[in-house]
């Protein structure tokens, strides 16, 4: 077992300072607007302290705890960390055409160091489902292996779930266990911190940090199982996801979510898993070269799945299918991972109309219907 | 020597010219490709059923490689013209520069099936992926029993490569069969469906033989259940899949069928590995 530090309270600005002169651009989350979101942060009297969150399906309320105030309080925001890695649109390459014609292209460079301070351990395994989808044997995209490679994590265990979290369902959470450089849990006077990596041991030795007490770690674990046992939700097993999702095509319940489902692809653009992208092409106007983007793309949309004059997936039911069964199916085979959700509940959180997915796959995969 | 630092980027399109132009029929043209880097024009090398990206003023679209190798020729293209990308490709003149990326993708299973008894059957364009193929049986004829070549169009006047298939139909121990669904008066060939051909095609050594299929998928699925039904083994079916594709590399999510990538994984697969995931995709 790796030792655990004590980080008092008043000396997180240091762990921020410490990565700064490393020379990381310090990315933390913040309250901005209404909600909780990640942004550049240098100082850490601005992290959001004294709030945490409610979430239902369709609504997300900001709330302040009031006394004990503590900077992660919450559960998750709307935003995961996967724009940090994953841009949600980035110039790949540009074009230059020459007088006589000649096209020259310029890759684009990506290679700014990130710390991302604060980031849940759900979104830790998200990012190493992405890992699988990016960094693919031969299949590798440089610009997401560039940042990769430039990345400091430092996860901070919850101590709180949302009404919509279901990280111990999915299988990961809601301790990350590996993946980070650095992993904190909360107490009220401050963190106990352990190193994950080699980095993040060198950067725990510069803040000179005391051990942390037998009482201090036995606290903390405790603030973990509590966030555990908030947890209501739960989805069916591997093997009814899979007999459930697949053989049971004219279920339906599909019918009942496609009703509901305004395709508008909310989910898949706050899943923190989802990777789906497109190439956009954008001709310079006086026809001297272009800028080539790739930018999220979701399998909600018509576009998705064109191809000559033809759409495979033709209506809200047999992409909310596709979406489902590559999600909790088709992922487990590609990449090897217990599953491609990690339990964030995002989705569930901020679908304008409130589909709970951790519903629907009951609906769709319970034994009865399996049995019918 | 080649810069290995652009093949590292495999987003990044190398430039190339177009040598040759043809226009084959009203909406498909062929274009011979030439590495701007002579060096990429000897090293480029592919295997028969893979596809390139091909990249003009507008964006990207994934073309079959149908033939070249490392000539002055260049690397052949076939295209139809038929979308925003492809009628730019289509546009192009002799000398103009354009950009590739590739090859991806896995091909036919070329060496797997030698000895065997050989059906290409395929519809329209379709045949582009499978004439880099075709070219191997023939460059290795005696590693192959019988080869069966079928090709279905719509209209007489979307029949192309009538050379080629005027060449394959005197090497030995091969035949071909062509059929339009609609032609004129001077059309020498079978009029009707390609199904239609493959259920009247007489097969020796079912056990012995194997598919190698493009086409509309509901060509293929029609023609699937036919061969099926006379015998053919569902490892023995091997069919080169059409989707949305955006990168090559299973990054983008589009081809994304079941539990493979068609980019990455296909586009030629064992019907056997689709079967399940074709099934499913009469959903709507």
């Amino acid at each position: 077992m790796e030792t655990q530090y004590f980080l008092p309270r008043i000396s997180l600005q240091q762990l921020f300072n410490v990565l700064e002169d490393r020379g990381y651009q310090c990315i933390a989350p913040g309250v901005r607007g209404d909600s909780i979101v990640y942004g550049p942060l240098r100082d850490s009297a601005k992290l959001p302290w004294g709030y945490s969150d409610k979430q239902r399906p369709g609504q997300y309320q900001l709330t302040k705890t009031g006394g004990d105030e503590r900077a992660f309080a919450w559960s998750n925001g709307p935003s995961s960390i996967k724009p940090f890695l994953f841009k949600q649109q980035e110039i790949l390459w540009r074009v230059n055409k020459a007088e006589n014609g000649r096209l020259h292209f310029q890759p684009e460079p990506a290679t700014t160091a990130q710390a991302l301070i604060g980031v849940r351990p759900c979104d830790i395994q998200a990012m190493l489902v992405q890992d699988k989808v990016f960094l693919n044997d031969n299949h590798i995209d440089p610009r997401y292996q560039g940042r990769r490679a430039n990345l400091f994590t430092v996860v901070v265990n919850c101590s709180y779930a949302s009404g919509n979290c279901f990280c111990v369902a999915a299988g990961y959470g809601p301790k990350a266990e590996h993946g980070f450089d650095v992993a904190m849990t909360e107490l009220h006077d401050g963190f106990v911190v352990r190193a994950g990596s080699d980095n993040g041991k060198s950067v725990l030795q510069s803040l000179d940090l005391k051990q942390a007490s037998p009482a201090h770690v036995a606290f903390a674990e405790e603030s973990i199982m509590q966030a555990k046992k908030d947890q209501q939700r739960d989805i069916p097993s591997p093997e009814n996801l899979r007999n459930g999702l697949l053989a049971q095509q004219y279920h339906p319940r599909w019918d009942h979510i496609a009703e509901r489902c305004t395709s508008c692809g909310t989910c898949t653009q706050v899943c923190p898993t989802c990777f789906c992208h497109k190439k956009v092409d954008f001709p310079a106007l006086d026809g001297s070269g272009a800028e080539h983007l790739r930018e999220w793309d979701s399998c909600f949309s018509e576009q998705h799945s064109y191809v000559h004059g033809n759409v495979v997936n033709k209506d809200k039911r047999s992409r909310y299918r596709q979406w489902l069964s590559h999600k909790f199916v088709h992922w487990l085979e590609q990449y090897a991972v217990i599953s491609g959700c990690v339990g964030c509940g995002r989705c569930i959180t901020w679908c304008p109309v409130g589909i709970d997915v951790t519903e629907e796959l009951h609906e769709l995969c319970s034994e009865s219907d399996n049995d019918r | 020597m080649i810069d290995k630092n652009i093949f590292a980027d495999p987003y990044l399109p190398h430039e190339v010219f177009v040598a040759r132009r043809v226009q084959e029929a009203q909406d498909i043209v062929s274009l011979y490709l030439v590495f701007a880097n002579p060096a990429a024009n000897l090293d480029y090398s592919f295997q028969p059923g893979q596809f390139n990206m091909l990249y003009c003023g507008g964006g990207e679209a994934p073309i079959s490689i149908v033939s070249g190798h490392g000539t002055a020729q260049g690397y052949l293209h076939t295209v139809r013209t038929v979308g925003e990308v492809t009628r730019a490709l289509g546009a192009l003149k002799e000398g103009d520069s354009l950009g590739l990326r590739g090859p991806f993708g896995q091909g036919w299973p070329i060496n797997k099936i030698q000895g065997k008894d050989i059906l290409v059957i395929t519809g329209g364009i379709a045949i582009a992926p499978v004439v880099a193929a075709i070219d191997e049986l023939m460059r290795n004829r005696d590693c192959y029993g019988r080869l069966s070549i079928l090709q279905g169009v719509t209209h007489d006047a979307g029949h192309i490569f009538s050379r080629q298939y005027q060449d394959w139909s005197s090497a030995p121990n091969t035949e071909v069969g062509i059929t339009s669904m609609e032609a004129g008066a001077g059309w020498r060939h079978h009029k009707g469906l390609i199904t239609t051909l493959v259920e009247d095609l007489p097969i020796a050594d079912i056990a012995n033989t194997v598919a190698l299929m493009c086409g509309p998928q509901a060509m293929m699925q029609a023609t699937t259940a036919i061969l099926t039904g006379k015998g053919l083994g569902d490892n023995s079916i091997y069919i080169s899949m059409e989707r949305n594709m955006h990168c090559g590399l299973g990054h983008c999510g589009h081809c994304q069928l079941g539990e493979k990538f068609v980019c990455k994984d296909g586009p030629v697969f064992s019907y056997a590995e689709l079967k399940q995931a074709l099934t499913l995709e009469a959903f709507a």
